[in-house]
């Protein structure tokens, strides 16, 4: 008998062993007022967000508690776990429109004076739902010093003709100026987000006012517009021409930020978002960013700005209030511009913010925000198909880049990748 | 020892009472774990399932099986695979087998050896993939610079796509031949000297032994190995993502696509990052065809090959 209670006893101690191994779970929506969970999904802001978010929570006694996915970790794919097993975050971040349908269902309207003083909050049938995280931007990044001791003034730079010719100009000058190649840039798998993103939303946004989406519905549509694909494929060729071939094919964005940085490149197929890395590399020359032209037809003559990702709530939360004012302090309170704008380097999306980023790419954004330069839209790629631009596009730019194809054979490729895009979206 | 006579009671009900006790936990956990996801998985496959972000299910039978089996893009993806399987299980085998018969020789400092091979597996994949990377983008190249040779100067390993197969064979080689030796290692241990000695006497030499004694009596432990690479190979993705990223791109029956791309990322990529789960589960259900499939036949070959002593 005493046999028999021992053997269940074990079985019942290594049972119940293996439940609390198990029973880690994640923090869920919660049901208290006064706590909340924030998800980001930026690793370089972490830092200056946890120290802010507890320095806040601490002033108005609401425990924030801020977690981080990013670099290997997605945070989409995260959530879409998070949230099977019931557990989603109080607020989350989502990027673009695409990132709004797929979580359309698990989220609420958020409200606050700060909804006013920005262009760039998500907006969805007349409703906010998103509070723009930041703004970021790009053009083509140069590195002012290395022009100016070749003779050319980056603001000139208005047409391709002009662009293709300085090009010209300073490959010219390679050795004089210690180039190793004119641009940095890359086109290798697990790279291909820098020409299938970014460098596509070109094709779907310049020279088209912020907004307008002629281009990107004709795509959507599955139609190319030939003389439009033209213009681009000749600017692809212009900037691959004058990229070093190694760092072309098989160089990763650190080598990219490392080249532009020590002063080998001229100029960075990068947007602002590489200021922290650049500042790690220490690399101090004054920068900017010139306008792409993708066309003869037409001067490119804006960058592409906007708020890559919006912070989203869900609709199960408890802490709704403290989440709003948590997003109205941020904008209004010294505290929260200075976390923004100064502590997190970003540029800040409300026209209140008294503060200016310090770090180069970043200002001169700002500036040209503040001067109402030309801006074209920043978020169209987020209307193409999930994955379409690094995964369908990403690598015709790389067989272009390695020479296997020519330039009507990139036309010709472009062309019929586009046409799969209703089918793509359809499913 | 005298026999005593069976006790009256029914020990054959305590016993396997006992025996449900004892194996419930695990049972319970392998059914919740394994069994049921994999039951849903398969159910999923036939629809066209969004996980959390989409409210309805249609079911819709065979259709992501069709479009699977008739996109280039996975074409692409399982002939790669294979070709990927045949040259990595062939290398890390001839390698490890070599390795451990180095090992279990009487060379100088083959303890030390056996721990130094081993050590490679230890490196997680990802880290792996990543300094192979710059060993194959940097590294290479400046070696052929040292040494004066043209063809390592300029032919980057992963900007080509059959030079990046091989990197991929490379570095996963380099992280699994030493644990595949282990396995080798422990089969040669336990083949009897007597065998050697008899046959030293009778005058064979050291390629006949190789052949005649060493290799029927390890077949055990080549049965195992061969399963365990076949498998790494087939659902290889840490070494994948980080080496190469699925590329370089290649150009495929006019599309270009990803030249690596394994089966294993083709279907994150299109259940995670081009989110079409239910085709992705369906994908993985075809892989998973593919595995039983070989390792079944595998198993069974090999099987009637061992020798028993």
């Amino acid at each position: 008998m005493s046999n028999w209670l021992n053997k269940l006893t074990k079985v019942a101690l290594s049972a119940g062993l293996l439940a609390t191994i198990g029973g880690t779970t994640a923090q869920a929506a919660s049901d208290d007022p006064n706590s909340f969970t924030l998800y980001s999904n930026k690793s370089e802001t972490q830092e200056a967000l946890t120290s802010y978010a507890a320095a806040w929570g601490e002033a108005n006694g609401v425990n924030v508690n801020v977690k981080v996915c990013s670099g290997s970790c997605s945070l989409g794919d995260q959530l879409k776990a998070d949230f099977t097993a019931g557990e989603g975050p109080d607020v989350f971040v989502i990027e673009g429109q695409s990132g709004y349908d797929l979580w359309a269902d698990m989220l609420q309207p958020i409200s606050g004076d700060w909804v006013d003083q920005t262009e760039f909050e998500f907006i969805q049938n007349d409703e906010v739902f998103g509070f723009p995280v930041s703004v970021e931007g790009y053009g083509l990044a140069y590195n002012a010093d290395l022009l100016a001791e070749a003779g050319i003034d980056p603001e000139s730079l208005t047409s391709f003709e002009l662009l293709a010719a300085a090009f010209a100009d300073l490959d010219a000058k390679k050795e004089e100026l210690g180039l190793v190649s004119v641009v940095a840039n890359a086109t290798m798998e697990g790279e291909t987000w820098i020409m299938g993103n970014h460098d596509f939303n070109a094709y779907l946004g310049s020279g088209l006012a912020n907004g307008d989406r002629t281009v990107t519905e004709q795509v959507v549509a599955g139609e190319t517009d030939a003389d439009r694909m033209a213009g681009y494929a000749d600017w692809v060729e212009l900037l691959f021409n004058y990229t070093d071939p190694q760092m072309l094919t098989v160089g990763t964005q650190d080598d990219m930020d490392i080249a532009f940085a020590t002063g080998q490149t001229a100029f960075l197929h990068q947007g602002n978002w590489k200021d922290p890395n650049l500042a790690e590399l220490e690399a101090d020359f004054t920068m900017g960013f010139i306008p792409y032209q993708i066309s003869s037809e037409f001067d490119g003559e804006g960058l592409f700005i906007g708020a890559p990702s919006y912070y989203v709530v869900n609709k199960d939360t408890g802490a709704l209030d403290s989440i709003n004012k948590f997003f109205e302090d941020m904008v209004a309170t010294a505290e929260g511009q200075d976390y923004m704008v100064n502590q997190a380097n970003m540029i800040s999306p409300f026209s209140t913010t008294e503060e200016t980023p310090t770090a180069p790419l970043s200002a001169f954004l700002a500036e040209w925000i503040t001067a109402e330069k030309t801006i074209y839209s920043f978020d169209n790629t987020y209307f193409m198909p999930d994955g379409f631009g690094m995964n369908n596009l990403g690598p015709i730019y790389g067989q272009f880049a390695q020479g296997n194809i020519d330039k009507a054979q990139f036309i010709e490729l472009m062309t019929t990748e586009i046409a799969k895009v209703p089918e793509l979206l359809g499913n | 020892m005298a026999t005593k006579a069976p006790k009256k009671f029914n020990r054959t009900s305590r016993d396997t009472r006992n025996f449900f006790l004892l194996v419930a936990p695990a049972v319970f956990i392998f059914l919740l774990v394994i069994a049921i996801p994999f039951g849903l998985g398969v159910y999923y496959s036939f629809t066209d399932w969004g996980g959390v972000t989409q409210s309805e299910t249609n079911f819709i039978v065979f259709h992501n099986y069709i479009q699977s089996f008739t996109d280039t893009r996975f074409q692409y993806s399982l002939m790669i695979t294979f070709l990927f399987a045949i040259i990595n299980v062939i290398v890390i085998n001839i390698v490890s087998f070599s390795l451990a018969l180095l090992v279990s020789s009487s060379i100088k400092g083959r303890n030390l050896y056996r721990a130094g091979f081993f050590l490679p597996n230890l490196i997680g994949g990802l880290v792996l993939g990543y300094i192979w990377q710059f060993i194959y983008n940097q590294v290479f190249p400046s070696l052929g610079d040292a040494i004066g040779s043209e063809w390592l100067m300029t032919n980057l390993f992963l900007g080509k796509p059959n030079l990046a197969m091989s990197a991929l064979v490379m570095t996963n080689t380099w992280q699994y031949a030493g644990y595949i030796m282990m396995i080798y290692f422990a089969g040669l241990q336990s083949v009897p000297e007597s065998l050697y000695e008899s046959a030293s006497l009778d005058g064979a030499n050291w390629w006949y032994k190789l052949r005649h004694i060493t290799i029927p009596m390890v077949m055990s432990s080549f049965t195992v190995s061969l399963f365990l690479t076949i498998n790494n190979s087939f659902k290889i993705y840490d070494v994948n993502v980080s080496l190469t990223g699925g590329g370089p791109s290649i150009m495929w029956q006019g599309q270009a696509i990803k030249g690596t791309e394994f089966i294993t990322m083709n279907i994150y990529n299109t259940a995670s990052v081009e989110n079409q789960l239910a085709r992705g589960q369906a994908r993985a259900v075809i892989l998973f065809v593919i595995l039983v499939i070989i390792s079944l036949t595998q198993t069974t070959l090999t099987k009637r090959k061992e020798v028993e002593m």
